[in-house]
């Protein structure tokens, strides 16, 4: 008991005469002063970075690899054909942009849904023309894509459908990549959250065969 | 000395909040199912289906009929076509299967081959019958030996039985083309 | 004595707590079991205002496959349009002495062989009480695959979301017809 009180009675002393010399006044006043200056810095730069957005995405060249998230694919021919890569699948009339490229399927499991979940596919703009979504074929089976494997690379084509009103121009392709987080905030489990921009394609088709 | 134990104190139960913080066993590797491991004669027990594991093949192609017309598929790694005689326990179920490959990745069945007669995706098992339907899945070479099939029930929780079949010793013969009819 | 009561009241709160939270689940877990079940006489039952009649019961055998059979089961319903509303949807299963359950094939490609063994050869569509008129019993039709050792001992079970967990047994007795395979 008399150990306690002595240990009561030096924090009643520290509350009642914090310090006796002005010294250690002006010095413990620096120091906390710091300290508050410090941790706002600090708060603040972590809010400017987490809220810093890249103005633009990467531009993307021919043969150099884009991150899907779940894939990572690498454009190689932007071309204009008359038909489609399928004899069985879609719409077969009318001209179609396709872009070839070969896909490869970076996670641990098959992936049925290489471009997200749910689908964020590719997006073309050329000229104000409305193009509609494209579909995905697998070079190889000429039929639409399901799944790929991991470790696997497909030569896959990506076929927009031309709008009538279009002519020969520039085309721009934006690439999206699906977040993949480990832990996330809700249950701390491995999830797939929003798109963020990967990558700009700009070129101009050439002819098919 | 008491600051000593105090600050003593703190420190150990920040310690150990950290430890059990750091160790704790993630939403996912919770939520497995867990694994009924096959006999010696290769039958696997579940809690829905009784499973045998008849032989393992690999090609190099893959050649069937479908209405008629011949379909081929073909691939730059290899097909590995698990042959299985299944047989539902108490409810007509289907099952899935999945090879957990050697380097520890997960290869679904392939649906490129999801038509193919006798495929496990199209199949639907009942009690006291045995059927055997083939499951087929598209891989690189090294993901054959030390890895495993293992088969689930389908549409049953996320928590309940697999069957996990021993891991082949060495890997099946690659054929250069594979027909598979009914 | 005051902690008794304490204890006392404590218990029965959460004797109450647990019931409140777990009766909706158990409503939801009554609406999918099949707990009451009511035995026919004969053929015909009456289940929650609907009349079930199962008319038609015949088996195919094909003699390269001798140990498992398809069962074509032609059953009807009948009753008042409000009756059937009530049930909401229909749940049919063969059950067998050991208390396996078949359940229905669902695959459009194989229905055509009800087709086949119907000795009229119409297929009426599977069970489905939105479609009981006010006057006179609807027909459908249902294609089972089982072993042949299981075709002595057959049970229909049918029920009906809004009957569960009531559902109804009628004796099936098929006819075997052996068919030769080409």
């Amino acid at each position: 008991m008399v150990e306690d009180e002595a240990g009561i009675r030096f924090y009643a002393r520290m509350v009642r005469h914090p310090l006796r010399s002005t010294a250690r006044q002006i010095r413990a006043r620096l120091f906390a002063g710091i300290g508050i200056l410090a941790a706002i810095a600090v708060a603040w730069w972590m809010k400017v970075e987490d809220a810093r957005v890249p103005d633009a995405s990467p531009q993307i060249a021919f043969g150099e690899p884009v991150s899907l998230g779940r894939a990572v694919f690498t454009p190689q021919k932007l071309t204009v054909e008359k038909a489609g890569p399928s004899a069985t699948a879609g719409s077969q009339a009318g001209r179609k942009l396709v872009l070839a490229g070969q896909i490869e399927n970076v996670t641990g499991t098959s992936q049925a849904a290489v471009f997200g979940q749910p689908e964020k596919l590719l997006t073309l703009s050329s000229g104000g023309a409305g193009f509609p979504l494209p579909e995905v074929y697998l070079v190889r089976d000429r039929e639409l894509l399901g799944q790929i494997e991991p470790r696997i690379r497909e030569d896959i084509a990506i076929v927009w459908n031309i709008p009538d009103d279009w002519h020969e121009q520039d085309v721009t392709i934006e690439f999206s990549a699906q977040q993949f987080k480990l832990r996330d905030n809700l249950y701390a489990k491995a999830s797939w959250l929003l798109f963020y921009p990967a990558g700009t394609l700009s070129a101009r088709p050439e002819r098919g065969a | 000395m008491s600051h000593l134990a105090n600050l003593m104190a703190v420190a150990l139960g920040g310690a150990m909040l950290g430890a059990m913080m750091n160790t704790l066993p993630g939403y996912d590797s919770s939520f497995q199912p867990f694994a009924v491991d096959a006999g010696e004669n290769g039958v696997g027990q579940g809690r829905l289906f009784t499973a045998e594991l008849i032989g393992l093949r690999s090609a190099g192609a893959i050649s069937y009929e479908r209405y008629g017309k011949n379909v081929v598929r073909d691939t730059s790694a290899t097909f590995l076509v698990a042959e299985l005689a299944i047989s539902a326990r108490e409810e007509s179920r289907q099952i899935e299967a999945v090879w957990l490959g050697a380097t520890g990745r997960q290869y679904n069945q392939s649906t490129r081959l999801e038509n193919v007669p006798r495929g496990l995706s199209q199949a639907r098992f009942e009690p006291r019958l045995t059927d055997r339907p083939l499951a087929i899945f598209e891989l690189p070479d090294d993901e054959i030996v030390g890895g495993r099939l293992v088969l689930m029930a389908r549409g049953s929780m996320r928590m309940d039985s697999a069957v996990h079949f021993a891991s082949p010793a060495s890997a099946p013969e690659r054929q250069a083309m594979l027909r598979l009819g009914p | 004595m005051r902690q008794v009561l304490w204890l006392g009241a404590t218990l029965i709160l959460f004797a109450a707590t647990l019931g409140l939270t777990a009766w909706p689940d158990y409503r939801d877990l009554a609406h999918q079991r099949e707990w009451n079940v009511m035995r026919a006489d004969a053929a015909e039952g009456e289940l929650a205002g609907l009349r079930v009649g199962v008319r038609e019961v015949h088996a195919a055998v094909v003699d390269s496959r001798p140990d498992r059979a398809l069962l074509h089961v032609r059953f009807d319903l009948q009753g008042s349009p409000v009756a059937a509303k009530a049930w909401v949807d229909c749940r049919a299963s063969l059950r067998g002495e050991g208390g396996e359950t078949w359940l229905p094939l669902y695959d459009y490609s194989i229905r055509s062989a009800i087709k086949i063994l119907a000795p009229d050869g119409k297929d009426n569509g599977d069970c489905n009480p939105g479609a009981v008129p006010e006057t006179g019993p609807v027909t459908f039709d249902q294609l089972y695959r089982l072993p042949v050792s299981a075709l002595g001992d057959l049970t229909l079970h049918i029920s009906g979301y809004g009957t569960r967990p009531a559902a109804l047994a009628l004796e099936i007795k098929p006819t075997v017809r052996t068919f030769k395979s080409e």
